[in-house]
Protein backbone atom coordinates (compact mmCIF):
# COMPACT_ATOMS: atom_id res chain seq x y z
CA UNK A 1 0.00 0.00 0.00
CA UNK A 2 1.47 3.30 -1.10
CA UNK A 3 2.43 5.55 1.78
CA UNK A 4 0.59 8.83 1.76
CA UNK A 5 3.90 10.68 1.70
CA UNK A 6 5.43 9.17 -1.41
CA UNK A 7 3.75 11.47 -3.97
CA UNK A 8 5.14 14.42 -2.02
CA UNK A 9 8.56 12.79 -2.21
CA UNK A 10 8.15 12.46 -5.96
CA UNK A 11 7.27 16.14 -6.27
CA UNK A 12 10.18 17.19 -4.09
CA UNK A 13 12.61 15.03 -6.06
CA UNK A 14 11.38 16.63 -9.25
CA UNK A 15 11.79 20.09 -7.75
CA UNK A 16 15.33 19.35 -6.58
CA UNK A 17 16.22 17.90 -9.99
CA UNK A 18 14.82 20.99 -11.70
CA UNK A 19 16.71 23.36 -9.40
CA UNK A 20 20.00 21.49 -9.85
CA UNK A 21 19.67 21.52 -13.63
CA UNK A 22 18.66 25.17 -13.57
CA UNK A 23 21.68 26.07 -11.46
CA UNK A 24 23.97 24.17 -13.83
CA UNK A 25 22.42 25.95 -16.76
CA UNK A 26 22.67 29.36 -15.11
CA UNK A 27 26.28 28.69 -14.22
CA UNK A 28 27.14 27.69 -17.76
CA UNK A 29 25.22 30.57 -19.26
CA UNK A 30 26.78 33.22 -17.03
CA UNK A 31 29.39 35.37 -18.76
CA UNK A 32 32.72 33.65 -18.20
CA UNK A 33 35.20 35.58 -16.06
CA UNK A 34 38.76 35.99 -17.31
CA UNK A 35 41.00 32.95 -16.68
CA UNK A 36 41.85 32.97 -12.95
CA UNK A 37 45.44 33.15 -11.70
CA UNK A 38 47.84 34.03 -14.46
CA UNK A 39 50.71 31.61 -14.80
CA UNK A 40 53.13 34.22 -13.47
CA UNK A 41 51.79 33.64 -9.97
CA UNK A 42 53.23 30.17 -9.87
CA UNK A 43 56.93 29.57 -9.26
CA UNK A 44 58.40 28.48 -12.54
CA UNK A 45 59.69 24.99 -11.96
CA UNK A 46 60.66 22.13 -14.16
CA UNK A 47 59.22 19.50 -11.88
CA UNK A 48 55.55 18.88 -12.46
CA UNK A 49 53.40 20.19 -9.67
CA UNK A 50 51.33 17.49 -8.07
CA UNK A 51 48.11 19.45 -8.18
CA UNK A 52 45.59 17.88 -10.50
CA UNK A 53 46.08 19.06 -14.01
CA UNK A 54 43.08 21.13 -15.08
CA UNK A 55 42.50 19.31 -18.30
CA UNK A 56 40.15 21.01 -20.66
CA UNK A 57 37.36 18.94 -19.20
CA UNK A 58 35.08 21.94 -18.91
CA UNK A 59 31.80 20.79 -20.38
CA UNK A 60 30.37 24.29 -20.12
CA UNK A 61 29.34 25.25 -23.65
CA UNK A 62 30.97 28.36 -25.05
CA UNK A 63 28.64 30.92 -26.60
CA UNK A 64 29.37 31.96 -30.16
CA UNK A 65 30.80 35.42 -30.64
CA UNK A 66 28.23 38.22 -30.89
CA UNK A 67 27.77 38.94 -34.60
CA UNK A 68 25.27 39.15 -37.43
CA UNK A 69 25.69 36.87 -40.43
CA UNK A 70 24.10 37.63 -43.78
CA UNK A 71 24.08 35.57 -46.93
CA UNK A 72 22.10 33.73 -49.55
CA UNK A 73 21.01 30.18 -50.14
CA UNK A 74 23.26 28.30 -52.56
CA UNK A 75 20.69 28.60 -55.35
CA UNK A 76 20.26 32.30 -54.70
CA UNK A 77 16.55 31.89 -54.15
CA UNK A 78 16.47 33.23 -50.62
CA UNK A 79 18.44 35.39 -48.23
CA UNK A 80 19.37 34.40 -44.72
CA UNK A 81 20.33 36.58 -41.77
CA UNK A 82 21.37 35.24 -38.39
CA UNK A 83 22.03 37.45 -35.36
CA UNK A 84 23.90 35.95 -32.43
CA UNK A 85 24.13 37.44 -28.97
CA UNK A 86 25.42 35.69 -25.83
CA UNK A 87 24.50 32.34 -27.27
CA UNK A 88 21.02 33.36 -28.29
CA UNK A 89 20.23 33.26 -31.99
CA UNK A 90 17.55 35.03 -34.04
CA UNK A 91 17.32 34.38 -37.75
CA UNK A 92 15.20 35.24 -40.73
CA UNK A 93 15.08 33.47 -44.07
CA UNK A 94 13.18 35.11 -46.87
CA UNK A 95 12.71 34.43 -50.56
CA UNK A 96 10.16 37.10 -51.25
CA UNK A 97 7.57 34.35 -51.46
CA UNK A 98 8.19 32.35 -48.30
CA UNK A 99 9.78 33.32 -45.02
CA UNK A 100 10.52 32.03 -41.58
CA UNK A 101 11.53 33.68 -38.33
CA UNK A 102 13.65 31.40 -36.22
CA UNK A 103 15.02 31.34 -32.71
CA UNK A 104 17.59 29.14 -31.08
CA UNK A 105 21.07 28.79 -29.69
CA UNK A 106 24.65 29.30 -30.83
CA UNK A 107 27.20 27.41 -28.77
CA UNK A 108 30.49 25.68 -29.49
CA UNK A 109 30.46 26.91 -33.06
CA UNK A 110 27.05 25.39 -33.82
CA UNK A 111 23.81 27.20 -34.48
CA UNK A 112 20.52 25.35 -33.92
CA UNK A 113 17.19 27.02 -34.46
CA UNK A 114 13.51 26.33 -35.03
CA UNK A 115 10.89 28.70 -36.25
CA UNK A 116 7.67 29.55 -38.02
CA UNK A 117 6.36 27.48 -40.92
CA UNK A 118 8.16 24.39 -39.59
CA UNK A 119 11.43 26.26 -39.94
CA UNK A 120 14.63 24.53 -38.87
CA UNK A 121 18.12 25.98 -39.26
CA UNK A 122 21.41 24.36 -38.41
CA UNK A 123 24.81 25.82 -39.19
CA UNK A 124 28.43 25.73 -38.15
CA UNK A 125 30.58 28.79 -37.67
CA UNK A 126 34.10 28.85 -39.02
CA UNK A 127 35.88 32.16 -38.65
CA UNK A 128 33.54 34.77 -40.04
CA UNK A 129 31.43 32.35 -42.06
CA UNK A 130 28.38 30.40 -41.06
CA UNK A 131 27.36 27.55 -43.36
CA UNK A 132 24.47 25.24 -42.96
CA UNK A 133 20.98 24.20 -43.93
CA UNK A 134 17.66 25.89 -43.50
CA UNK A 135 14.29 24.25 -44.03
CA UNK A 136 10.96 25.98 -44.16
CA UNK A 137 7.64 25.71 -45.94
CA UNK A 138 8.64 22.42 -47.51
CA UNK A 139 11.90 23.71 -48.98
CA UNK A 140 15.41 22.76 -47.93
CA UNK A 141 18.28 25.10 -48.74
CA UNK A 142 21.97 25.06 -48.11
CA UNK A 143 23.36 28.49 -47.38
CA UNK A 144 26.49 30.37 -46.54
CA UNK A 145 26.55 33.64 -44.61
CA UNK A 146 29.29 36.09 -43.67
CA UNK A 147 29.64 38.45 -40.73
CA UNK A 148 28.08 41.72 -41.79
CA UNK A 149 28.16 45.30 -40.57
CA UNK A 150 25.39 47.87 -40.74
CA UNK A 151 23.68 48.88 -42.95
CA UNK A 152 23.64 45.28 -44.13
CA UNK A 153 21.98 42.91 -41.72
CA UNK A 154 18.55 41.97 -40.43
CA UNK A 155 15.67 44.36 -39.86
CA UNK A 156 12.32 43.67 -38.26
CA UNK A 157 9.22 45.69 -37.70
CA UNK A 158 6.28 44.57 -35.56
CA UNK A 159 3.32 46.80 -34.91
CA UNK A 160 -0.44 47.15 -34.86
CA UNK A 161 -1.73 49.01 -37.89
CA UNK A 162 -5.46 49.65 -37.99
CA UNK A 163 -6.16 46.71 -35.67
CA UNK A 164 -4.05 44.40 -37.79
CA UNK A 165 -0.84 42.78 -36.57
CA UNK A 166 1.85 43.67 -39.09
CA UNK A 167 5.25 41.99 -38.91
CA UNK A 168 7.88 42.66 -41.54
CA UNK A 169 11.42 41.47 -42.00
CA UNK A 170 14.26 42.42 -44.34
CA UNK A 171 17.65 40.96 -45.09
CA UNK A 172 20.04 43.53 -46.50
CA UNK A 173 23.05 41.93 -48.20
CA UNK A 174 26.53 43.41 -48.27
CA UNK A 175 26.12 44.64 -51.81
CA UNK A 176 22.98 46.51 -50.84
CA UNK A 177 20.54 44.03 -52.38
CA UNK A 178 17.68 43.29 -50.11
CA UNK A 179 14.64 41.07 -49.81
CA UNK A 180 11.81 41.39 -47.37
CA UNK A 181 8.32 40.24 -46.63
CA UNK A 182 5.46 41.61 -44.60
CA UNK A 183 2.83 39.55 -42.81
CA UNK A 184 -0.50 41.16 -42.05
CA UNK A 185 -2.74 39.08 -39.80
CA UNK A 186 -1.17 35.93 -41.16
CA UNK A 187 -1.11 36.87 -44.84
CA UNK A 188 2.40 37.17 -46.23
CA UNK A 189 3.65 39.02 -49.27
CA UNK A 190 6.83 40.62 -50.55
CA UNK A 191 7.63 43.94 -48.90
CA UNK A 192 8.91 47.08 -50.58
CA UNK A 193 12.53 47.96 -49.89
CA UNK A 194 13.53 49.41 -46.58
CA UNK A 195 15.49 52.66 -46.38
CA UNK A 196 18.45 51.60 -44.24
CA UNK A 197 19.30 55.18 -43.32
CA UNK A 198 15.91 55.89 -41.76
CA UNK A 199 15.03 52.22 -41.23
CA UNK A 200 11.56 52.82 -42.59
CA UNK A 201 9.49 51.35 -45.35
CA UNK A 202 6.10 52.31 -46.69
CA UNK A 203 3.80 49.30 -46.84
CA UNK A 204 0.24 49.69 -48.08
CA UNK A 205 0.41 53.38 -47.42
CA UNK A 206 1.68 52.99 -43.85
CA UNK A 207 5.21 53.81 -42.79
CA UNK A 208 6.74 50.99 -40.81
CA UNK A 209 9.79 51.59 -38.65
CA UNK A 210 12.14 48.66 -38.28
CA UNK A 211 14.67 47.75 -35.62
CA UNK A 212 17.93 46.19 -36.72
CA UNK A 213 18.45 42.82 -35.06
CA UNK A 214 22.18 43.17 -34.51
CA UNK A 215 24.17 40.61 -32.56
CA UNK A 216 27.10 42.93 -31.91
CA UNK A 217 25.06 45.95 -30.85
CA UNK A 218 22.47 43.84 -29.08
CA UNK A 219 19.49 45.65 -30.60
CA UNK A 220 16.34 43.75 -31.41
CA UNK A 221 16.82 40.90 -28.98
CA UNK A 222 14.68 42.11 -26.12
CA UNK A 223 11.02 41.63 -26.72
CA UNK A 224 11.61 39.73 -29.94
CA UNK B 1 -24.35 20.96 12.78
CA UNK B 2 -23.40 20.68 9.18
CA UNK B 3 -23.58 17.69 6.95
CA UNK B 4 -21.15 17.76 4.09
CA UNK B 5 -22.19 16.01 0.95
CA UNK B 6 -19.58 13.99 -0.85
CA UNK B 7 -19.27 16.63 -3.53
CA UNK B 8 -18.65 19.55 -1.18
CA UNK B 9 -16.16 17.45 0.73
CA UNK B 10 -14.30 16.65 -2.50
CA UNK B 11 -14.41 20.27 -3.58
CA UNK B 12 -13.03 21.41 -0.24
CA UNK B 13 -10.26 18.85 -0.36
CA UNK B 14 -9.34 19.81 -3.90
CA UNK B 15 -8.95 23.49 -3.23
CA UNK B 16 -5.46 23.43 -1.80
CA UNK B 17 -4.00 21.03 -4.40
CA UNK B 18 -5.57 22.93 -7.29
CA UNK B 19 -4.34 26.24 -5.89
CA UNK B 20 -0.82 24.89 -5.51
CA UNK B 21 -0.95 23.40 -9.00
CA UNK B 22 -2.13 26.68 -10.42
CA UNK B 23 0.74 28.49 -8.70
CA UNK B 24 3.21 26.01 -10.19
CA UNK B 25 1.80 26.56 -13.68
CA UNK B 26 1.79 30.32 -13.21
CA UNK B 27 5.35 30.38 -11.89
CA UNK B 28 6.66 28.42 -14.87
CA UNK B 29 4.79 30.62 -17.31
CA UNK B 30 5.80 33.90 -15.75
CA UNK B 31 9.42 32.89 -15.37
CA UNK B 32 9.50 31.61 -18.94
CA UNK B 33 8.02 34.81 -20.28
CA UNK B 34 9.83 37.37 -18.18
CA UNK B 35 13.38 36.09 -17.99
CA UNK B 36 15.76 36.56 -20.88
CA UNK B 37 16.13 33.24 -22.74
CA UNK B 38 19.69 32.17 -22.32
CA UNK B 39 20.07 29.85 -25.26
CA UNK B 40 22.19 27.63 -23.03
CA UNK B 41 22.56 24.21 -24.51
CA UNK B 42 23.44 21.54 -21.99
CA UNK B 43 24.12 18.58 -24.16
CA UNK B 44 23.73 14.95 -23.16
CA UNK B 45 26.46 12.66 -24.39
CA UNK B 46 25.51 10.48 -27.32
CA UNK B 47 23.10 12.87 -28.99
CA UNK B 48 23.92 15.02 -32.00
CA UNK B 49 22.53 18.16 -30.44
CA UNK B 50 20.49 19.35 -27.45
CA UNK B 51 17.27 19.35 -29.43
CA UNK B 52 17.77 15.66 -30.18
CA UNK B 53 18.48 14.96 -26.50
CA UNK B 54 15.28 16.70 -25.46
CA UNK B 55 13.29 14.99 -28.19
CA UNK B 56 14.32 11.54 -27.04
CA UNK B 57 13.84 12.36 -23.34
CA UNK B 58 10.37 13.63 -24.20
CA UNK B 59 9.68 10.49 -26.22
CA UNK B 60 10.78 8.40 -23.24
CA UNK B 61 8.41 10.35 -21.02
CA UNK B 62 5.58 9.79 -23.49
CA UNK B 63 6.38 6.08 -23.65
CA UNK B 64 6.17 5.74 -19.88
CA UNK B 65 3.03 7.85 -19.88
CA UNK B 66 1.41 5.25 -22.12
CA UNK B 67 2.46 2.59 -19.60
CA UNK B 68 0.80 4.84 -17.04
CA UNK B 69 -2.43 4.89 -18.98
CA UNK B 70 -2.48 1.14 -19.47
CA UNK B 71 -1.62 0.36 -15.86
CA UNK B 72 -4.29 2.79 -14.68
CA UNK B 73 -6.88 1.16 -16.93
CA UNK B 74 -5.80 -2.18 -15.52
CA UNK B 75 -6.02 -0.99 -11.92
CA UNK B 76 -9.53 0.26 -12.51
CA UNK B 77 -10.56 -3.05 -14.02
CA UNK B 78 -11.00 -1.79 -17.57
CA UNK B 79 -8.61 -4.21 -19.24
CA UNK B 80 -9.97 -7.44 -17.82
CA UNK B 81 -6.54 -8.17 -16.38
CA UNK B 82 -5.36 -6.77 -13.09
CA UNK B 83 -2.12 -8.22 -11.78
CA UNK B 84 -1.07 -7.39 -8.25
CA UNK B 85 1.92 -5.43 -9.46
CA UNK B 86 0.04 -2.97 -11.67
CA UNK B 87 0.04 -0.37 -8.89
CA UNK B 88 3.79 -0.59 -8.55
CA UNK B 89 4.19 -0.43 -12.32
CA UNK B 90 1.94 2.62 -12.43
CA UNK B 91 3.83 4.48 -9.75
CA UNK B 92 7.27 3.72 -11.13
CA UNK B 93 6.41 4.39 -14.76
CA UNK B 94 4.99 7.70 -13.56
CA UNK B 95 8.13 8.59 -11.63
CA UNK B 96 10.33 7.76 -14.61
CA UNK B 97 8.14 9.76 -17.00
CA UNK B 98 8.29 12.72 -14.61
CA UNK B 99 12.05 12.36 -14.20
CA UNK B 100 12.48 12.47 -17.99
CA UNK B 101 10.13 15.42 -18.35
CA UNK B 102 11.89 17.65 -15.82
CA UNK B 103 15.19 18.16 -17.71
CA UNK B 104 13.29 18.82 -20.91
CA UNK B 105 11.21 21.44 -19.12
CA UNK B 106 14.21 23.11 -17.52
CA UNK B 107 15.93 23.48 -20.88
CA UNK B 108 12.78 24.69 -22.60
CA UNK B 109 11.93 27.27 -19.96
CA UNK B 110 15.45 28.49 -19.34
CA UNK B 111 16.90 28.46 -22.84
CA UNK B 112 13.86 29.18 -24.97
CA UNK B 113 11.28 30.72 -22.68
CA UNK B 114 7.54 31.04 -23.09
CA UNK B 115 7.10 31.69 -26.80
CA UNK B 116 4.17 32.96 -28.75
CA UNK B 117 5.52 33.52 -32.26
CA UNK B 118 3.74 30.50 -33.66
CA UNK B 119 0.58 28.56 -32.70
CA UNK B 120 2.60 25.42 -32.10
CA UNK B 121 4.99 27.08 -29.65
CA UNK B 122 2.14 28.91 -27.93
CA UNK B 123 0.22 25.67 -27.40
CA UNK B 124 3.42 23.97 -26.27
CA UNK B 125 4.26 26.77 -23.84
CA UNK B 126 0.75 26.73 -22.35
CA UNK B 127 0.60 22.94 -22.12
CA UNK B 128 4.03 22.85 -20.54
CA UNK B 129 2.97 25.12 -17.70
CA UNK B 130 -0.37 23.37 -17.28
CA UNK B 131 1.19 19.90 -17.34
CA UNK B 132 3.44 20.56 -14.37
CA UNK B 133 0.61 22.26 -12.52
CA UNK B 134 -1.74 19.34 -13.17
CA UNK B 135 0.94 16.80 -12.28
CA UNK B 136 1.37 18.63 -8.98
CA UNK B 137 -2.37 18.37 -8.41
CA UNK B 138 -2.27 14.66 -9.22
CA UNK B 139 0.49 14.05 -6.67
CA UNK B 140 -1.17 16.12 -3.96
CA UNK B 141 -4.54 14.52 -4.54
CA UNK B 142 -3.01 11.11 -3.94
CA UNK B 143 -2.27 12.11 -0.36
CA UNK B 144 -5.92 12.68 0.39
CA UNK B 145 -8.59 10.22 1.35
CA UNK B 146 -12.31 10.42 0.82
CA UNK B 147 -12.28 12.06 -2.59
CA UNK B 148 -15.03 11.32 -5.08
CA UNK B 149 -14.28 8.46 -7.45
CA UNK B 150 -13.90 10.61 -10.55
CA UNK B 151 -11.02 12.72 -9.26
CA UNK B 152 -8.06 10.41 -9.91
CA UNK B 153 -9.14 9.32 -13.41
CA UNK B 154 -9.92 12.90 -14.45
CA UNK B 155 -6.69 14.39 -13.14
CA UNK B 156 -4.67 11.43 -14.39
CA UNK B 157 -6.35 11.68 -17.77
CA UNK B 158 -5.56 15.38 -17.98
CA UNK B 159 -1.91 14.77 -17.11
CA UNK B 160 -1.67 12.09 -19.79
CA UNK B 161 -3.41 14.19 -22.44
CA UNK B 162 -1.22 17.20 -21.77
CA UNK B 163 2.00 15.20 -21.95
CA UNK B 164 1.00 13.70 -25.28
CA UNK B 165 0.01 17.17 -26.47
CA UNK B 166 3.44 18.41 -25.47
CA UNK B 167 5.09 15.60 -27.40
CA UNK B 168 2.96 16.29 -30.48
CA UNK B 169 3.93 19.98 -30.49
CA UNK B 170 7.64 19.36 -30.20
CA UNK B 171 9.20 15.91 -30.58
CA UNK B 172 6.88 14.91 -33.39
CA UNK B 173 7.81 18.03 -35.35
CA UNK B 174 11.48 17.32 -34.75
CA UNK B 175 11.13 13.77 -36.07
CA UNK B 176 9.09 14.96 -39.03
CA UNK B 177 11.75 17.47 -39.94
CA UNK B 178 14.85 15.45 -39.17
CA UNK B 179 13.67 11.89 -39.42
CA UNK B 180 14.04 9.47 -36.55
CA UNK B 181 17.61 10.46 -35.76
CA UNK B 182 19.80 10.76 -32.73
Amino acid sequence: MMKLRSPIVTLLCGLVLALVLWALGANAAAPKKVEPKAVTDVQPTSTPISTPNPVRSSKAPVAAKNATYVGQTDDGAASVAIALRTGQAIAYVCSGKIESWLQGTAFDGKIEMTGTHNGVLTATISGTTATGTVKTGGKTWKFSAEVAQPPSGLYRSASQVNNAKVVAGWVVLKNGDQVGMVETNGVEKAAPAIDTATRTAVVDGNTLTATPIDGEAGTGFDGF
Amino acid sequence: MTTETASTSTAAKLMVPVTIGALVALTLGLYGKLHHPSGIAVNVAGFSNPLAAKTWLATGAAFFAIIQLLSALSMWGKLGWSPSWNGTLHRWSGRIAFAFAVPVMVHCVYALGFQTFDTRVLVHSLLGCLFFGTFTVKMLVLTKRGLAGWVLPVVGGLVFTMLIGLWLTSALIYFQTNGISF
